[in-house]
């Protein structure tokens, strides 16, 4: 469920402004040491622990999306772009004395229990949903659709792709907080690329374009192993399995462009086209 | 005396060793119809292109009004008035008919921030952020209605037949309330009765919203009825420049046109 929060954040990137990142591990990295050092150095309540770690996930989000969006990468290149920025992140990780490098950081108090995971998953969500369904939402799908004709329309690629990023990057940071809370110990291997993958296979998965279907599969794919936790070294098959399924048969993902929500409304349109149609 | 609404000067776009555009100048009278009209590859969409920034110019300069809008970005461009349909229709596939629309009339009308969007739209309030996408509706089935294809709203705009999504263009770049409006090729894939139709459309929308046309066709009907003022072009160059009836009499334009329709008659 932690997972659900930082995958809300890519979902909400990935597949409302069709940009590919691989190195949102980078950012939960962030907030999860952000917070770690936060609550265990400087003693700080864990709410705006979680907060703090959120913005500087946020400010990470700049250091990298400042340059590779302005020079408008094709978005091939930014993604390769993103997973160089996870690497680094963790080599910097592992080697500034403020992070206790490879060794980590141990002893966290466990402050990520079930009904506060919760509560934050629901104000992600909300905050997601109200951004995809605004004017800013509208202005990044309209680049995802057809990006000539949405400059065409007046809007500033940069300055649309960086706020997604942003508001991305903070939500991944939260995750990364209440990982840390929740299993109480951190290192920099814990954020490697093969974590960014999977968070992108989860928004694959559950649907480009869509919030629910990303968390949907997110806490499916976290149980998953958890399920599996005896077939240990299977469980990279049956995610790949999983994927390759979902590619096979449902290539727009299990929500693709769609909302829980919408199911309702759609099926009442069609049905009235159907009457036009018959009419 | 008659105002300009936007000057074109010795503009020229070589890619690599292909000269698409050379040595053009031409001007656009403001609340006028003027027409471009060429053979294929004639450089006709690269003008526009030039005018809207999509790619900057290797010569010459664009001017809207008396401003120079050269080499600025295409939604700079957008801002200070030049709106544009492509010839490969380009909507938002995945968004309906009306937020299309809407996509371009936020432009002028941007009714809330991103922090009002964020927090302040609770379910079952009706809060601004709500009554302001009411309003941008209300504002978007406003073009919808003057292109005539307002009962679409609700589709989504990939669904809609090829000449309507031309329609969904025109009143998405309207949306962007332009003074200088640029059509590419808006009659494509239409027979003649269709495409005078849609002349009639085009007369109406300038007269209504007081606004400058350019467009590119190859329907030589619709282009001599429409245009007061047309621009030949062939191999990126000025071929001919002039009223209708003086390109249908001019040698030059004859000769590069030999065979059709308007010719024979
Ligand atoms: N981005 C580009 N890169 C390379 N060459 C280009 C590019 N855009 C246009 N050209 C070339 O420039 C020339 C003019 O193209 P343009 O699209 O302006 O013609 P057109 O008059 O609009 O033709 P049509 O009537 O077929 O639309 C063509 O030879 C085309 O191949
Ligand atoms: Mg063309």
């Amino acid at each position: 469920m932690i997972q659900a929060i930082s995958v809300t954040g890519l979902a909400l990137f990935t597949g409302f402004t069709g940009m590919m990142s691989l190195g949102h591990a980078a950012f939960i990295a962030v907030g999860a040491y952000t917070a770690a050092i936060c609550t265990k150095t400087y003693g700080l309540p864990f709410i705006p622990s979680v907060l703090l770690a959120a913005c500087m996930a946020g400010l990470a989000s700049l250091i990298i999306g400042i340059p590779t969006l302005r020079a408008k990468l094709r978005s091939d290149y930014f993604t390769i772009a993103t997973l160089g920025f996870g690497e680094a992140m963790r080599v910097t990780l592992e080697n500034i004395p403020i992070t206790n490098g490879a060794r980590g950081i141990a002893n966290l108090t466990k402050y990520s229990t079930l009904p506060v995971v919760f509560i934050a998953l629901v104000i992600v969500v909300f905050l997601a949903k109200n951004f995809v369904f605004s004017r800013y939402g509208r202005m990044a799908i309209a680049i995802r659709e057809d990006y000539v004709a949405a400059e065409m329309a007046g809007i500033n690629l940069f300055n649309v792709r960086l706020r997604s990023l942003f508001i991305s990057a903070v939500f991944a940071g939260a995750g990364g907080a209440f990982h840390a809370h929740y299993i109480c110990f951190i290192q920099p291997n814990m954020f490697t690329n093969v974590q960014s993958t999977m968070l992108t296979a989860a928004v694959v998965a559950g649907g480009i374009g869509s919030l629910t279907g990303p968390v949907i599969a997110a806490i499916l794919f976290a149980s998953i192993p958890e399920i599996l936790r005896a077939a240990e070294m299977w469980r990279l098959v049956v995610y790949g399995g999983v994927l390759v399924a979902i590619m096979v048969l449902r290539p727009q993902g299990i929500f693709g462009y769609k909302e829980f929500s919408h199911l309702f409304r759609k099926r009442k349109a069609e049905s009235t086209e159907e009457r036009e149609a018959s009419a | 005396m008659s105002e300009v609404a936007a000057r074109i000067e010795n503009l020229g776009k070589t890619f690599g060793g292909i000269i698409a555009a050379e040595e053009l100048d031409f001007q656009v009278k403001a609340k006028d119809i003027m027409g471009i009209i060429g053979p294929n590859g004639a450089g006709k969409t690269t003008v526009f292109n030039l005018m809207t920034g999509v790619y900057p110019p290797s010569t010459g300069k664009v001017y809207l009004g008396d401003e120079d809008i050269t080499n600025l970005a295409p939604d700079v461009i957008v801002r200070k008035g030049i709106a544009r349909t492509f010839q490969n229709i380009r909507l938002f596939n995945k968004l309906t008919v009306l937020e299309n629309v809407i996509t371009a009339v936020d432009l002028h009308h941007r009714m809330y921030t991103i922090g009002e969007a964020l927090v302040l739209n609770l379910p079952f309030i009706r809060g601004k952020v709500k009554r302001s996408e009411k309003e941008l509706r209300d504002r978007a089935l406003f073009y919808l209605e003057k292109v005539g294809i307002a009962h679409y709203h609700d589709h989504q705009a990939d669904s809609l037949p090829y000449g309507l999504q031309r329609k969904l263009e025109m009143a998405r770049a309207l949306a962007l309330e332009p003074k200088l409006l640029l059509l590419d090729e808006p009659a494509a894939g239409m027979n003649p009765e269709e495409s005078m139709e849609l002349a009639r459309l085009i007369q109406t929308i300038q007269a209504d919203f007081a606004i400058t046309i350019l467009l590119i066709e190859h329907h030589m009907d619709l282009v001599m009825y429409l245009c007061h003022h047309i621009l030949v072009m062939h191999f990126g160059r000025e071929l001919a420049q002039g009223s209708p009836d003086e390109i249908q009499r001019d040698p030059a334009v004859r000769k590069a046109y030999l065979g059709e329709s308007w010719n024979n008659d």
